[in-house]
């Protein structure tokens, strides 16, 4: 990570910008002000609660590389559910079906690559990323076509009828945070608790050790696996359900439609460098939430282009899985050898 | 007896790993225009041996001499340049490359500059004069085990071998391929070449070699030249003859209760069986000693019973019921622990912290988990009962797995398998890498866990083990049972032979 930044000051001084003021700017917009605190805490709560979600297959190193797609089925589950509901139930009602909702949509875009690899052994992080593809091409044909809103007809604009303002997710009092960053901070105390001291956490852990040990060890492998893709699916599910509750209002397309600054994918290294610790997810998705945010700004005030930001990140992202996937020191004792 | 001049001498080889005398005072010759087998049981030295040949090992003490001449091989390359090659048991070839690029890869390092064309040509030349023939163009992951074996020996051979070495080279190979190779290294004698067999395989040595040295426990125990010899004393040579009963007290305890394997068969690949219709019955209080010479099939029928492997055909049955179809994890509820022989992938979490290793087979019962929630207390407290009465070296129960050595490892998994209450006990060479107090220490625990009323089911590839701790044998040669013994009838010698495919 730190090794991320010092390259990442290279590139500020490539766009004639002191380092210093650079990386500076950019914390400030995203921590310095009350105002960028909640645009911060904007862009945190989905990666905060698609992290969580990613952390438990993870755990038994199954790679899902879908959270984005699993995020936007949640999306269009929720609404589709919303919209249904909102004159014949309660607000509260509503929220929780909703969310129950975008929790199978979730999963079930998670189901095919997790049966694919389980039983044909395709490889997950092929498998799921193509159901990303498929995701983001089922969202723009929705709200352009059967889910389009009456409004949105009219100017042509690809977007649902909005979630009425009384059932969406209210703010924390005295605040502009939506309460879904409750539900992130929630998942992630419970899920870090499933990974430590269930049973099933532990099976994880040793199925993520090797297949060897696991069966040895009496576990159903597939099963678990199963379960964990179930989890991780309906919490990315849950997370597009709270974006549009809280945020969006409306189902669009993606806004940020490259891989590097889609939620989804930017949980990946969320998860990995807090080590699939939930605990730590929170920290990290609120420093990533917080760059993202202090990238916006950045572009309109110095006209940085935003790829400066999303290299970053990739370098982020890649120091932290080689950090995972390697052991550090082990890695460089071979190296002095 | 000798009339001709060796080309090698290797003199009082001696090389000691941490836990064994690998090679105890060794003297080995090779002569021109011979095929001389290496012949021992697993662990007897032999690739230690050639691999100080080799120059991969340096010799703690002892002389290498070459045409008389002392010489000091300080790695491989010096080893090729004295026209030394050797094929080890795991190929050394890049898999997506082809043939030629295989066998061009290093030769800089030679002072050998050629270009492709003239490798091909040059391979050619050598694969017509041996009748070693593959496609230069095919890759090795396209290849069968006996091209690449091939390959491997045109690769020396293109270096400019004189001498080679190959190890346990029949191992992987069908017979078919088998026959193929004995042709082709018998080309290679005919053509000037002397040719060094390590082997385990009696019949091998007789059908192939002129020559033969034994060894057993790092020591030469038999040399001579194989018209000279009998399979008798071959056997006696590589198992040693004196029968010690290294007597632990056995009391009699009547427990019900029985695992028993009825007509179990496994198919593998193309059809061939790995185990043929095996049956046997493992008493409560009873140590069965499976005796095989490994890749037998001992493996997988262990695997089997244990649930890792799924049979093809046949019954086990755990104390009247049967549980071949069940997953591994009822029968582990119903009473099965299981010492792996692959102990870092296997047998631990390597990754993970001992305690978390110390119930790996009860991670869902009590006390260590309640309510599917764990108690971290439980786990600590048991992987430190593990760790005190196994004498296990570790820093604490947070150390993790990989960090202990083989040896220390092993005791820990042995402790863990012990320590938790079970009626049956699979046991694959329980004591290998221990040294010589550990393994006491492990054999006494087995017959203890057998006098409280343990069935244990025991496969181990050191034949004195057997021999002192098991009350009964059965030995296995290719799938099948060819041979079972009582304990007052152990015969080294008689079961040595059978594990070997003969007839006594
Ligand atoms: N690199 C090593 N480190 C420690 N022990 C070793 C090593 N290589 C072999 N040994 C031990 O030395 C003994 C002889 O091994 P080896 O020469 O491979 O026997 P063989 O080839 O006859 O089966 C065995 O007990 C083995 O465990
Ligand atoms: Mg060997």
């Amino acid at each position: 990570m730190i090794l991320g930044l010092l390259v990442s000051s290279a590139f500020f001084i490539l766009f004639r910008l002191s380092p210093f003021i650079g990386l500076a700017t950019l914390l400030y917009e995203g921590f310095g002000t009350v105002y960028g605190w909640y645009n911060t805490l904007r862009m945190t709560i989905p990666l905060l609660i698609i992290a969580v979600g990613l952390s438990v297959p993870f755990t038994a190193k199954f790679w899902n590389i879908g959270a984005q797609g699993q995020f936007i089925l949640g999306e269009i589950f929720a609404t589709w559910i919303g919209l249904l509901l909102s004159k014949c139930v309660p607000p509260l009602a509503d929220i929780i079906i909703a969310m129950f909702f975008a929790f199978i949509g979730g999963a079930i875009w998670a189901i095919p690559p997790t049966v694919m690899k389980l039983y044909s052994g395709a490889n997950e992080i092929i498998t799921t990323l193509m159901m990303n593809f498929v995701a983001v091409y089922l969202l723009l044909w929705l709200v352009s076509g059967p889910m389009q809103g009456a409004q949105a007809r009219l100017v042509g604009a690809p977007s649902s009828a909005p979630i009425p303002a009384q059932d969406m997710l209210p703010l924390i009092p005295g605040t502009q945070i939506s309460t879904g960053f409750l539900i992130g901070l929630a998942l992630a105390i419970i899920f870090y608790w499933i990974l430590k001291y269930t049973e099933f956490g532990y099976e994880l852990k040793l199925i993520g050790e090797g297949e060897q040990v696991a069966s040895y060890s009496g576990i159903n492998i597939k099963r678990q696996i199963f379960l964990s893709m179930i989890i991780s699916g309906g919490i990315s599910g849950i997370a597009g359900m709270v974006y549009v509750y809280g945020i969006t209002s409306t189902l669009i397309p993606q806004f940020f439609s490259d891989i590097s600054t889609s939620f989804g994918y930017v949980g990946i290294p969320v998860a990995l460098m807090s080590s699939l610790n939930p605990i730590g997810i929170i920290f990290a998705s609120i420093f990533l939430g917080g760059i993202l945010n202090g990238a916006f700004v950045m572009e309109a005030i110095y006209s940085i282009p935003i790829d400066v930001v999303i290299t970053i990140y990739g370098l982020i992202m890649i120091f932290s899985i080689i950090g995972i996937m390697f052991d550090l020191p082990k890695l460089i004792k071979r190296w002095k050898r | 007896m000798n009339t001709k001049e060796p080309i090698i001498r290797m003199e009082n080889i001696v090389k000691v790993f941490p836990n064994v005398v690998a090679n105890d005072g060794i003297n080995f010759e090779i002569y021109p225009n011979e095929v001389h087998a290496l012949l021992g049981e697993n662990g007897a030295g032999k690739t230690t041996l050639m691999n100080i040949l080799y120059g991969l090992y340096k010799p703690d003490s002892g002389n290498i001499y070459i045409y008389g001449k002392k010489v000091n091989i300080k790695n491989p390359l010096y080893a090729q340049k004295f026209g030394i090659g050797m094929v080890h048991q795991h190929f050394s070839l890049i898999p997506y490359f082809n043939v030629l690029e295989n066998i061009s890869i290093g030769l800089n390092e030679l002072k050998i500059n050629l270009n492709l064309e003239k490798v091909k040509k040059k391979l050619e030349e050598i694969m017509k004069k041996y009748g070693l023939l593959v496609d230069p163009e095919k890759r090795i992951e396209e290849m069968s085990v006996g091209e690449m074996q091939r390959v491997e020996i045109l690769k020396l051979l293109f270096r400019g071998a004189n001498v080679l070495i190959l190890d346990e080279p029949t191992s992987a190979l069908t017979p078919q391929e088998v026959d193929e190779l004995f042709r082709s290294i018998r080309d290679l004698v005919k053509e000037g070449k002397s040719v060094v067999i390590i082997t385990h395989k009696l019949y091998e040595v007789f059908q192939i070699s002129d020559r033969i040295t034994v060894l057993r426990k790092g020591k030469v125990t038999y040399k001579g030249l194989t018209s000279e010899t009998t399979q008798e004393a071959l056997v006696e040579a590589m198992i040693g003859k004196s029968v010690s009963f290294n007597d632990f007290s056995r009391e009699q305890i009547k427990v019900e209760g029985s695992l028993r394997v009825e007509g179990l068969t496994l198919y593998g690949k193309g059809n061939v069986p790995i185990i043929k219709d095996v049956t046997f019955e493992l008493k409560r209080g009873e140590i069965l000693g499976i005796a095989a010479v490994a890749g037998n099939g001992e493996k997988e029928l262990i695997d089997i019973i244990f649930g890792l492997i799924k049979q093809n055909s046949g019954k086990i049955i755990l104390d009247g019921k049967e549980i071949q179809n069940k997953p591994v994890k009822n029968r582990i509820e119903m009473g099965l622990s299981f010492i792996p022989a692959e102990r870092l992938t296997r047998g631990v979490a390597a990754g993970l912290a001992l305690y978390y290793n110390s119930i790996l087979h009860d991670h869902w019962s009590e006390p260590y988990i309640k309510h599917s929630i764990i108690n971290e207390q439980e786990m600590r407290n048991f992987a430190r009962k593990i760790i005190k009465s196994f004498e296990v070296v570790a820093k604490s129960e947070e150390v993790l797995a990989k960090q202990l050595s083989g040896g220390n490892l092993q005791k820990f998994i042995v402790g863990r398998e012990m320590l938790r209450s079970s009626k049956y006990i699979l046991a694959v060479n329980p004591t290998s890498g221990l040294d010589v107090s550990a393994t006491q220490m492990v054999r006494q625990a087995l017959v203890n866990m057998r006098n409280s009323g343990v069935g244990i089911l025991l496969s181990s590839e050191d034949l004195d083990e057997l021999v002192s701790v098991s009350d009964r044998i059965i030995v296995m040669y290719k799938g099948q049972i060819v041979g079972s013994f009582e304990r007052h009838e152990f015969d080294k010698i008689k079961i040595g032979a059978l594990m070997l495919g003969k007839n006594a």
